[in-house]
Parts: C-alpha cells; structure tokens; sequence
C-alpha cells in the first residue's frame, strides 16, 4: 500500500536538490558533500538497485562525474554554470520559461502566469532572491513546496494535489524539458549533461507517478530521497517566501551580480 | 522522426506536436531541431493534448493572419 506522506516527501527531497544544483554556482561546501564518501555511496546504492532503467541510467551519469570529480573542479564547474546561464554568448542556457514559452531571447511573458500559481499556494518568489519568478529554481523549489505541504498536511491537502498536477501539466512541462535539451547540448562537463538528463528523467517520472501510481516508482524516487538525505540540504525555502505580497512580487532582475571567478 | 522529417520536406511550415514514450535528450533534440512545437510523453493526459492542440491551432491562425494583413 502507497505511504502517500512517505512518497510526496521523498518528492519533496528531490526536488529541492534539483533546485539547489539550477539556482547558483555551486557552492564549495555542497561540491565537497557531492563528493563525499558517504553521498556516493548512497547514490551508488541506489543507482545499482532502482528498478527504473533510465532513471537509473540518468542519475549513473551524476555518479559518474561526480566519482571522477577532483578538488580542482569546483573552479571549473563555477565556471561553467557562469558561462552558461550568466554570460551572454552562443553557448548561453536561458533558465527562464518566459524564452521556451514565448520564444523571445528574455521577455516576461510567464511571469505572470507562474505568479498565479504561487497565488494560489500562498507563496511568492522572494524578493531576497535576486532573480526572475519563471527562473527553473524557483520552479522546481516551488514543487517541493507543494510536495512538502501535501505531505505534512493531515488530510493530504487535495487542492495542493491538484494545484501541483496543474502547475506541472499546464506550465513546468511544457518548457523544461526542452530547457533540459538545449542544456545537454550546450553544457560541456559530464556534470551539468549529466543534470540535464537527471531533471529531464526525474520530471517524466514523477509526472508519471502522478498520473498512475506504480510501485517501481514510489520505490525508485523513496530510494533516491533516501540517499539525498546524506547531503544535509536546508529545509528551508530560499527563492520563495510564503505570504502574498500586492501584485505577486517585485518585477525587478535580473539584475547583474557581482561575481567573482576563481 | 523519418516519417516527420519527409512531411517537413514536403511541408515545410508543417506544424507538430510530438508524443514520446521515454525522457530521452537525443530524441528531444531531434523532435526540436525537427521543429516540433510542442511535445508530449506518456502516459497521455487528454486534457494536456487538447490545450497543445488548442495552442497550435492558435498559433497556425495567428501566423495565416498575419500573412494575410502583410498581402
């Protein structure tokens, strides 16, 4: 019988890791816990026992460059993330829906689409974060928002259940996968290929889950979740804040950062 | 994909939706570069096919407008 709480959990755990991993470069305390021992052995449990071939095949390749990656990568992986979703060039990565949905180069056409939805769930991208509502993170953290809320909610919170299917069929997936394609294509380390196919597979899965429930599933994503857990990942909400705020959120950003590159 | 390469060739503003049974990248791609506008995995939803095909068709009269007010 399906642990309804167990199984939006685990989503919930999956989810923020994906978000994490588009959001920023990645920090130098998370490359080093990806690298760690303990994490690739959980990941390498679980690549070697899910039941679910691509899943599995997806998630290997993460393995693959992770086992393979030395101290030294950090700099470059920073490097990368920058050169493709910050620098402006042939090689760029747009994270936003707004350019998949209206194909225009960056406009704001889904902004106030995604904002209906965080709405309706009470939230609203963070003014904090210095970036756009439609940006993939904010996405993906707002599905392990809802993931969370139906878990921990007594009755199971069928609205957000039915919010989180709305907001995955009529919005997320008709832009991210193609995200995940251009992506893989223009990505040149096997980690951010590798987390090109690791969204894309996760998405079509979960999707899937939601649609019909399978046991092959609910133990492949219950597995998996599970061997997040060793990253330590903050539970906190970092792109979205819960409230409402007049008019859904400040249409600022993104606004340049300053970074500096090792 | 063979069989939507030849009706773009025979068809060049041919517009398509593809369905795909598998997350596969390579295939994505080549739906993309092919010029799929929207794509679809299974199992399918039929309220998720009817909004493609509602999203198409008002692309198709928007682009036959369009054409039209330029002739």
């Amino acid at each position: 019988m399906t642990d309804f709480k167990k199984m939006h959990r685990a989503r919930s755990y999956i989810y923020n890791f994906l978000s994490i991993l588009i959001r920023d470069e990645i920090s130098r305390e998370l490359f080093e816990k990806l690298r760690g021992e303990v994490f690739l052995q959980n990941l390498n449990h679980f690549v070697s026992r899910c039941p679910l071939a691509d899943l599995k095949a997806a998630w290997r390749k993460l393995l693959s460059a992770l086992e393979e990656a030395g101290p030294q990568d950090w700099g470059a992986l920073r490097w990368e993330y920058a050169h493709i979703f910050y620098n402006a060039g042939v090689k760029t990565v747009f994270p936003y829906a707004s350019c998949y949905l209206t194909r225009q180069p960056l406009v704001r056409g889904a902004v106030a689409e995604v904002r209906k939805f965080y709405r309706q769930a009470r939230v609203h991208k963070s003014l904090a974060y210095d970036d756009l509502d439609d940006h993939l993170a904010v996405e993906l953290e707002f599905m392990r928002y809802l993931s969370n809320t139906i878990a921990a909610a007594p009755d199971g919170a069928p609205e957000m259940v039915q919010l989180q299917n709305k907001f995955r069929r009529d919005h997320l997936m008709g832009w991210a996968p193609e995200f995940c394609a251009v992506l893989d294509k223009r990505a040149t380390s096997g980690f951010y290929k590798a987390l090109a196919e690791v969204i894309l597979v996760t998405l079509f899965h979960d999707r899937a889950l939601a649609m019909e429930q399978q046991a092959s599933r609910e133990e492949a994503f219950a597995m998996l979740a599970q061997a997040l857990t060793a990253l330590d990942l903050s539970q906190d909400l970092f792109t979205l804040a819960k409230g409402l705020i007049p008019g859904g959120g400040a249409l600022g950003g993104p606004r340049p950062r300053k970074r500096q590159h090792p | 994909m063979e069989l939507l390469e030849e009706l773009r060739r025979l068809n060049p503003d041919l517009r398509s939706i593809a369905v795909s049974q598998s997350p596969s990248l390579p295939r994505l791609r080549q739906a993309i570069s092919l010029g799929v506008q929207e794509i679809l995995f299974t199992p399918l939803d039929p309220e998720e096919l009817e909004a493609k095909i509602t999203k198409v068709v008002k692309a198709v009269k928007r682009d036959l407008k369009e054409a039209l007010a330029l002739q």
